[in-house]
């Protein structure tokens, strides 16, 4: 291949325009899982935020001293202050959800989760990095031209292929690449996931479990099975899921890998998110497919 | 993935722009990657000295975006867990002896996080989990041993480490005063070990046997004499009081 074309390659890649439809479908499940976290922090606003927070606004800026994680919300001890924040998330979350101004909704809820994650770092996890993460990409995407209130009040034109849509699904699969590429590099290292023995550690923690998996402590095979599996297939998803033929295999392990997560490790929120993050490697019109079926059917 | 094609209008980007953005994309997928090839590239000789270049350069854009993961999902293995049980005293609600006895009963303490009775819908109480796990990870004992004096920079890290974990002290138990109503309150460490299929299935022991729960210290304790090398993962075989090492921490 010459580097002519390979530039031309390269740029197809990122550049060629593409459908708003799965992007759509993240968007909608991600703009509610940004309400939802927004509501569960308005349960303990006291908890998290003001003079009795359980995290100071000092401590939070001595934690970041030497970081760039300038928030706001770092600076002040007003508890209204944050329930306006909060409100403003959740509405920009919902308005994102429905596809409501998504031009700025998204934009919107993506800064103000932001300020929020480095107010509360401490108590974030694999959900924020993920939402985070999408909604960051979203914020370049047309995702708000199909399957919203933007598209209804416009008359439901066609949707416009375009090239940041594209563009937006690139990012999102690469950095998703990422993500599974460290995850199983970081296993690698672990002793409990060559002996097999790590779903059986996984599920036997209290603190983790919602559903029992304790009997797969009696098939000690299908434990083994279970861990390599895991293993194996997030070690080599940055490479099969590109392939056609793989691609269909690595989404269907995603689904019980995450839907594993989410109903035996009372991780419901991330393994739902994890499995929307993987809609990014379906065909947009497969996608717009999908949902057709389902109108029909209903 | 094939082209995705529609009957209908595109919008392509203009060549110029194509050749900006591909910069501008590049710069940003080096920044994903910035933190986890530091995270995994550091040992306790040194960090590599590349990735580390990189992950400084691209600091504000990395900690400001909030890329800065390792990604380390249960990872290098599950690991035990932690939980803060907080008393209204400064001593502990149980004797050595009876904890050794009955184990550690969480409910003599006046609150305990995390706990899914208390905090509920589930996320709520995963916030609390990722709060006990950080206060696990950020502590540092209230003195070195002897041994430990003789190196200088490790002693400045452990200074600022203390630091940092009496601030954090000080601002759980500040909140956690007024909320239970108490004058002042103590917070414990607690780990709960990992248990075999051998204690749960043939013991019939419970994932929240208090058995399983030990109370960390909050010093450190001399070097016993040369001998056997301990484990350095808590299994559940050691018997409850017995610290251990932190290892990977599921977020």
């Amino acid at each position: 291949m010459t580097s002519k074309t390979t530039a031309s390659s390269l740029l197809d890649f990122f550049f060629r325009p593409g459908m708003p439809y799965a992007l759509a479908a993240i968007r909608i499940a991600t703009g509610a899982m940004l309400a939802y976290i927004h509501l569960i922090w308005m349960l303990r606003m006291e908890a998290f935020f003001g003079p009795n927070a359980l995290l100071s606004s000092e401590f939070i800026r001595g934690l970041h001293a030497e970081q760039w994680k300038w928030t706001y919300l770092a600076n002040t001890e007003s508890t209204m202050l944050a329930w306006v924040h909060e409100v403003v998330a959740l509405t920009a979350g919902g308005c994102m959800c429905l596809g409501l101004a998504s031009r700025w909704s998204i934009p919107i809820a993506w800064l103000a989760t932001l300020l929020t994650a480095h107010r509360l770092a401490p108590f974030l996890f694999g959900l924020d990095q993920i939402v985070l993460m999408l909604t960051m990409y979203l914020c370049i995407a047309d995702s708000g031209s199909v399957w919203s209130l933007d598209a209804h009040l416009a008359g439901n034109k066609p949707p416009i292929a375009s090239w940041n849509n594209n563009l937006a699904t690139r990012l999102i699969q690469l950095h998703l690449c990422v993500i599974y590429l460290f995850g199983g590099l970081g296993k690698l290292r672990g002793w409990m996931w060559w002996d097999g023995s790590a779903t059986w550690f996984t599920a036997a923690s209290y603190e983790y479990q919602s559903s029992s998996l304790l009997w797969i402590g009696s098939v000690p095979t299908l434990g083994a099975i279970a861990t390599h599996a895991t293993l194996f297939w997030e070690c080599s998803y940055s490479t099969l899921i590109w392939n056609r033929w793989t691609r269909p295999w690595m989404l269907a392990i995603a689904v019980l890998v995450h839907g594993g997560i989410a109903i035996f490790l009372g991780m419901i929120t991330f393994g739902v998110m994890m499995i929307v993050a993987n809609i990014a490697f379906i065909d947009p019109l497969a996608v717009r497919r999908c949902c057709s079926l389902g109108d029909r059917k209903v | 993935m094939k082209p995705t094609r529609d009957p209908t209008e595109l919008r392509e980007c203009p060549p110029t722009w194509k050749w900006i953005l591909l910069i501008l994309v590049s710069l940003h997928l080096i920044a994903v990657v910035a933190e986890p090839l530091r995270f995994f590239s550091q040992s306790e000789f040194q960090s590599s000295p590349e990735f580390l270049a990189i992950r400084r350069w691209s600091a504000p854009y990395v900690e400001w975006l909030y890329l800065d993961h390792g990604y380390f999902f249960f990872a290098p293995n599950p690991g035990p867990s932690h939980l803060v049980a907080v008393s209204k005293e400064s001593v502990q609600p149980q004797t050595t002896s009876q904890v050794a006895e009955l184990g550690l009963q969480l409910d003599r303490f006046a609150t305990v996080f995390p706990d899914r009775t208390k905090q509920w819908p589930r996320l709520l109480y995963h916030r609390y989990f990722m709060l006990s796990e950080f206060y696990n990870n950020t502590f540092a004992p209230d003195r070195l041993l002897p041994e430990d004096m003789a190196d200088e920079e490790f002693v400045v890290r452990w200074k600022r480490d203390r630091i940092r974990y009496e601030r954090l002290q000080s601002s759980l138990s500040n909140s956690l005063s007024r909320s239970l109503g108490a004058e002042r309150v103590t917070l414990h460490r607690v780990e709960r070990i990992l248990l075999t299929p051998e204690q749960v299935l043939r013991q019939a022991w419970r994932l929240d046997d208090p058995r399983a729960l030990v109370l960390l210290e909050e010093s450190p304790r001399p070097l016993p004499p040369l001998g056997p090398v301990a484990p350095s993962v808590s299994l559940p075989m050691l018997g409850p009081g017995v610290a251990s090492e932190n290892e990977g921490i599921p977020r």
